[in-house]
């Protein structure tokens, strides 16, 4: 044996290759702007509901109906585009979504149905795809102005895998450049508007991801999620985001923000579709030595079994109240109502929650900006216009290239993530930061390992406020918002997002729940358990 | 020289190399517009204009570029060490009365793996440019580089090899640094804790132990070629692993554009660190020629210089050498690029060490740099003035996990090295009691070196009663006499092994010159047939040309007499006293029998009957 068991040769691209063979013209298209939507007021501007039942539909009614051709893809693609067009210009969630390409895709469901072909779990599911997870038929900017010309020549994992699930691709939807911003503000092609409230951001970086599901846009939505992005997202725009455990999803083809933090993560308006997503693009994969071995388990059987059998699902388990989170000043009222009222509904459910003190977590937010702005200084140094993207054609030389290149095509928040993980692995000033931040990340896993010993999840709020307004808030002025996702980040541990109870006329706000480490299906349970209590 | 597929690759080119698409190339299709405003699809400022892309490069630069290296291989260059003095060495003698030089060697080792390190592309060289690249090894963004598990093997191989400690636990770390051969803008290596440390490699002639500080898994950069330019080959080269990387003057050459060829992207290497422990050029030579041997052996890489396989960098530094003949504190050191053989690193570090003497007698400074070899010239170039440290913000590479190298696959590991060169030599001095010279030659290259063994093996199989030392000796007289001489002259063949010979035709032969079916005069003429033409028997080989010995005396006396009858002078002569002139007589009866007279008896016989009055009978 001349292989070692951990070590796998890299997946040929072939697979790649062959779907770029019948790929589409890349034809980057602005599908909204903020003509139409008011100037911001304090009056809210909410997006309509949906009229049409079908948008209604969980992802296992629509996949369940179109395999038994009760409906056709065609009708489920139509009834979401059509409310794209009634809502995306006062949203915006999309930077590339093409129309005609959807409707063929779901068209070819009907027909390899219509063969006889059994359809895959995600039959007919319109999804909307982060703009950081690369396609091999439809352009791919994560957000930048670097990569406005930019076509990828494959498709992500993740990606892939909800093509092969039989999914329908939606579009790309809007981020903060390469994920580095709390509001989509930062966004290169402009920003999203939150569905409950216009004026109001839905979140980043997966704005447009959350803005998309809750819209009715898409079912469901890929987000990734670095620090946050898939959660504070899903709080603010009231959908439920998933940051799985690290390695549980592959990080082929999502481009890289902070490597050793990156996860893919769905979002949808069910934590059900959340589960069924997850499902689909978890598991195994040959061309990212991080992900984790073995075959995605079934979420959405396991947790649509567990609670069926069982009306208290949770009875025996303990969670924790994260204390510090709570009892920060900054936390706004509703969010701490939010919280309290899950906790009496976890307790409802027959859980013992008991408050726990987390001192350590304190440092997790500054770690967390050192060692994500270190590992994005040195991923995004391949963004200097030689190879693919945008260049400057009229520099003299080299450097001057490089330089042009990326002074114009990198926006004010990433140069200056780059710039300070520059600064933080600096000869001199390495051991200050860089190595410090990784201690601190050690101590902050540690403590929670520690932690779960004792409790099955940990119960915190998302982010300290519900969202925003639009240009409320400088850039640096959102990192202490991150402050609450940032651990589960730091120590790859699964968390999730769900929509808590709010008073009628208020801001959605998510509750948190963050599980053991590989344990992404109790954290889904345990979310499933509360949904149910809290829409009940 | 047009070629159809220069113009294809012309266009693959600048795919990938001139990425600056006009927007109107992009086929156009109709989208679903939602909104009416569409996104700005451009970042540039609108006072500036579209320019047009680089002109199209002549397609000639990419024969050129291939042909250099294909014309280049297998043209072996005879070892400096072994050749005669040069120019310049009196000088560089009266500059070690007075200075002591430190040299110790970087090497790049491409490994000699299928595939690159972190994806599935051919390594395979002398394909057209761009042809062996993929979304990986061109750093397309949400790529992930996925470990070779070959690269391992290798690293760990030649690590072993050298005597070094393999670490239980590596990983990999990211080198940042801007330059354009570079996909990623970094490149993965090895930081702080190298797959292999602390070992060592003895030099075959003066017994010598080099230290070999370290050995580690790295991958290499593009090509870059940049076309029109004076010294285009130097600045080809020298790339982020045989050179530069960082910039000078901002330009990267004089040519209004590069070209990169990204095949050689993602390439594994190891980078093999030695301890400053040799003194001279030649040492330098001589350890990169015994770690090519011991790559070769171990087939951790082809080794040939010619192609980049092994490439040496050298840094070289002089001190003043005090009274008792040791150094009296370590000089500046100035590293050296672009030898692309080893004849190229001795004269070199000799000159660098000559240059750096002339500083320091007119009383400069040396100042620590880096400079390249020209070897047209024989001089060498300032190609850029280190300023303190680069600082590569080297940190863990969070795409790899760390690797656990067990002691179970490091010993399965080791199991599958052969014996190395140096163990090979010290065997045969003691086993065939070779001279070291003839252990050297033999052992040159591992092939050759089974081929040697595998013959002696056969010959005393074969029942031949002599002793081992004598056998394995006449084998050596063979391998590194006649039979080497023909292997030189012989393209792309580097022993024995390389030719029609068998280890089974050679031991034949020796064993039917030992038992004087043939004699040696014979075998010397089969070898050049045996060379070129596969053989099952040299016996029925020899017998079918009627090349036995003739050992019949009355035969050889017969053909004496005829010799003697046709030069009555030189019978008179020698009986007059001019014995010397038995060789002649002697040498007339070997051409009369075809070289097939046995040479003993026809000596004795030459001798008899020219002393005997009565001979030639019927004068
Ligand atoms: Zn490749």
């Amino acid at each position: 044996m001349s292989r070692c068991a951990f070590l796998s040769l890299p997946r040929a691209w072939e697979a790649a290759r062959q779907l770029g063979n019948t790929r589409s013209s890349p034809r980057k298209h602005g599908v909204r702007g903020l003509c139409g939507v008011q100037r911001a007021t304090n009056t809210r501007h909410s997006t309509p509901l949906p009229r049409n039942h079908l948008l209604t539909l969980s992802a296992h009614q629509v996949a369940r109906s179109v395999r038994s051709g009760e409906l056709s893809a065609e009708r489920i693609a139509t009834a979401y585009l059509e409310q794209v067009a009634a809502v995306e210009a006062s949203v915006g969630a999309y930077l590339v979504l093409d129309a005609e390409a959807v409707l063929e895709r779901a068209r070819s469901l009907d027909a390899r149905r219509a063969r006889g072909e059994k359809l895959g779990a995600l039959a007919g599911v319109p999804i909307a795809v982060k703009d950081n997870l690369v396609t091999a038929h439809l352009a791919t900017t994560a957000g930048s102005r670097l990569l406005s010309q930019y076509t990828p020549p494959y498709h992500a994992t993740c990606v892939e895998r909800l093509l092969r699930a039989d999914a329908v691709l939606m579009g790309k939807t809007v981020m903060d450049e390469f994920g580095m911003g709390s509001s989509t503000e930062t966004c290169a092609y402009g920003m999203t508007r939150n569905p409950v409230d216009t004026t109001r951001t839905p979140g980043g970086s997966s704005g447009g991801s959350a803005a998309a599901a809750a819209a009715h846009m898409a079912l469901a939505a890929l987000g990734s999620d670095t620090g946050g992005s898939v959660r504070q997202p899903a709080s603010f725009c009231g959908v439920v985001g998933m940051k799985p455990s690290y390695g549980r999803v592959s990080r082929n083809g999502l481009i890289a923000y902070a490597s050793s933090l990156d996860t893919v993560g769905p979002m949808g308006r069910t934590v059900g579709d959340v589960a069924l997503c997850l499902e689909a693009i978890a598991g195994a994969d040959d061309a990212d030595s991080t992900c984790l071995p073995g075959a995605a388990p079934p979420f959405w059987g396991r947790i649509t079994e567990a609670l069926a059998e069982d009306q208290a699902p949770l009875r025996g388990k303990r969670i924790g109240l994260w204390t510090e989170a709570l009892d920060d000043i900054q936390v706004d009222d509703s969010v701490r109502a939010t919280i309290l009222q899950a906790r009496d509904t976890f307790t409802a459910l027959g859980a013992e929650v008991r408050p726990v003190s987390l001192p350590h977590l304190a440092a997790a937010c500054s770690a967390y900006y050192i060692l994500a702005s270190s590992e994005a200084s040195s991923n995004l140094a391949r963004y200097d216009g030689v190879r693919y993207g945008a260049r400057d054609p009229e520099a003299a030389n080299t450097v001057s290239m490089y330089t042009s290149t990326r002074t114009h095509g990198l926006g004010e928040e990433v140069k200056r993530r780059v710039m300070l993980g520059t600064y933080a692995l600096s000869a001199g000033y390495y051991e200050a930061y860089y190595r410090q931040a990784m201690r601190v990340r050690n101590v902050i896993t540690l403590a929670l390992r520690g932690l779960f010993e004792d409790v099955d999840w940990l119960l915190a709020p998302v982010a300290p406020t519900p969202a925003f307004r639009l240009g409320e808030k400088r850039a640096v002025d959102m990192y202490s918002g991150d402050r609450m996702t940032v651990p589960a980040s730091l120590a790859g541990l699964p968390a999730i997002s769900v929509p808590g109870k709010v008073g009628e006329g208020q801001l959605p706000v998510g509750v948190q729940l963050i599980g053991r480490y590989l344990d992404d299906e109790g954290v889904l349970l345990a979310a499933a358990a509360l949904e149910r209590a809290t829409k009940a | 020289m047009a070629q159809p597929a220069s113009t294809a690759m012309g266009a693959a080119r600048t795919a990938y190399v001139s990425s600056w698409t006009p927007r109107g190339a992009v086929p156009f299709r109709r989208v679903f517009a939602v909104a009416k405003s569409s996104r700005p699809v451009s970042w540039r400022r609108p006072a500036r204009r579209t320019a047009p892309p680089p002109p199209p490069p002549p397609p000639t630069i990419w024969l050129q570029a291939s042909s250099g290296t294909a014309a280049a291989a297998n043209t072996r260059s005879a070892s400096p060490s072994t050749g005669g003095r040069r120019k310049g060495a009196e000088e560089l003698e009266r500059v070690l009365e007075r200075y002591v030089p430190t040299v110790g060697v970087e090497v790049h080792v491409q490994l000699a793996t299928r595939t690159k390190a972190y994806c599935a592309c051919s390594t395979r060289l002398g394909a057209l440019p761009n042809t062996q690249v993929c979304p990986v090894c061109l750093g397309h963004p949400g790529t992930l580089p996925v470990l070779n598990a070959r690269v391992l093997e290798l690293t760990v191989k030649s690590g072993l090899a050298m005597h070094c400690e393999i670490a239980e636990w590596t990983k990999f770390d990211r080198k940042n640094y801007f330059y354009p051969d570079t996909p990623k803008n970094y490149q993965i290596s090895q930081y702080d804790v190298p797959a292999a440390a602390d070992g060592w490699i003895e030099l075959p002639t003066s017994g010598k132990r080099v230290h070999i500080v370290r050995a580690h898994m790295e991958e290499d950069s593009a090509k870059m070629i940049h076309p029109g330019e004076v010294g285009a080959n130097v600045a080809a080269a020298t790339g982020a692993n045989g050179g530069a990387s960082e910039f000078g003057t901002g330009a990267l050459s004089q040519s209004s554009y590069s070209l990169a060829d990204h095949n050689r992207a993602g390439v594994p290497l190891v980078e093999i660190v030695s301890g400053p422990d040799m003194a001279s050029g030649a040492e330098a030579v001589e350890f990169g020629e015994e770690l090519q041997r011991i790559l070769r052996y171990a087939q951790v890489s082809n080794g040939n210089m010619q192609d980049g396989s092994l490439r040496l960098d050298v840094n070289v530094s002089i001190a003043p050498r005090a009274t008792d003949g040791a150094a009296t504190e370590l000089g500046t050191k100035v590293e050296l690029k672009n030898l692309n053989s080893f004849s190229a690193v001795e004269r070199a570090v000799d000159h660098e060490i000559v240059r750096q003497a002339a500083l320091l007698d007119r009383g400069e400074r040396v100042r620590q740099e880096t400079r390249l070899w020209d070897e047209r010239d024989q001089t060498t170039r300032l190609m850029r003035v280190k300023e303190g440290t680069s600082d590569y913000r080297y940190f863990p590479e969070p795409d790899i996990p760390p690797v656990h190298v067990s002691a179970e696959q490091v010993q399965e590991w080791r199991a599958q090295l052969p014996e190395l060169p140096a163990e090979k030599r010290a065997r045969y001095v003691r086993e065939y009691q070779l001279s070291e010279y003839d252990a050297r030659l033999l052992s040159a290259d591992r092939r050759g070196a089974e081929f040697f063994e595998r013959t002696v093996q056969v010959l005393q199989s074969g029942g031949v009663s002599t002793e081992v030392a004598a056998l394995a000796k006449a084998c050596a007289n063979w391998l590194t006499g006649d039979v080497a001489a023909l292997v030189k002259q012989k393209r792309g063949a580097s022993s024995a092994a390389d030719t029609q010979l068998t280890p089974e035709s050679l031991a034949e032969m020796i064993a039917l010159i030992e038992d004087g079916t043939i004699s040696g005069k014979i075998g010397k003429e089969l070898v050049p047939h045996l060379l070129e033409h596969a053989c099952a028997s040299v016996r029925a080989l020899v017998e079918e040309r009627g090349l036995t010995q003739l050992g019949d005396p009355a035969a050889i006396a017969d053909m004496v007499r005829e010799v003697m009858r046709a030069h009555p002078q030189n019978v008179q002569a020698y009986r007059g006293g001019k014995t010397k002139l038995a060789g002649f007589f002697v040498g007339q009866v070997m051409k009369v029998s075809g070289g097939r007279a046995d040479p003993a008896l026809t000596n004795r016989l030459v001798t008899e009957l020219l002393q005997s009055e009565s001979e030639p009978l019927g004068q």
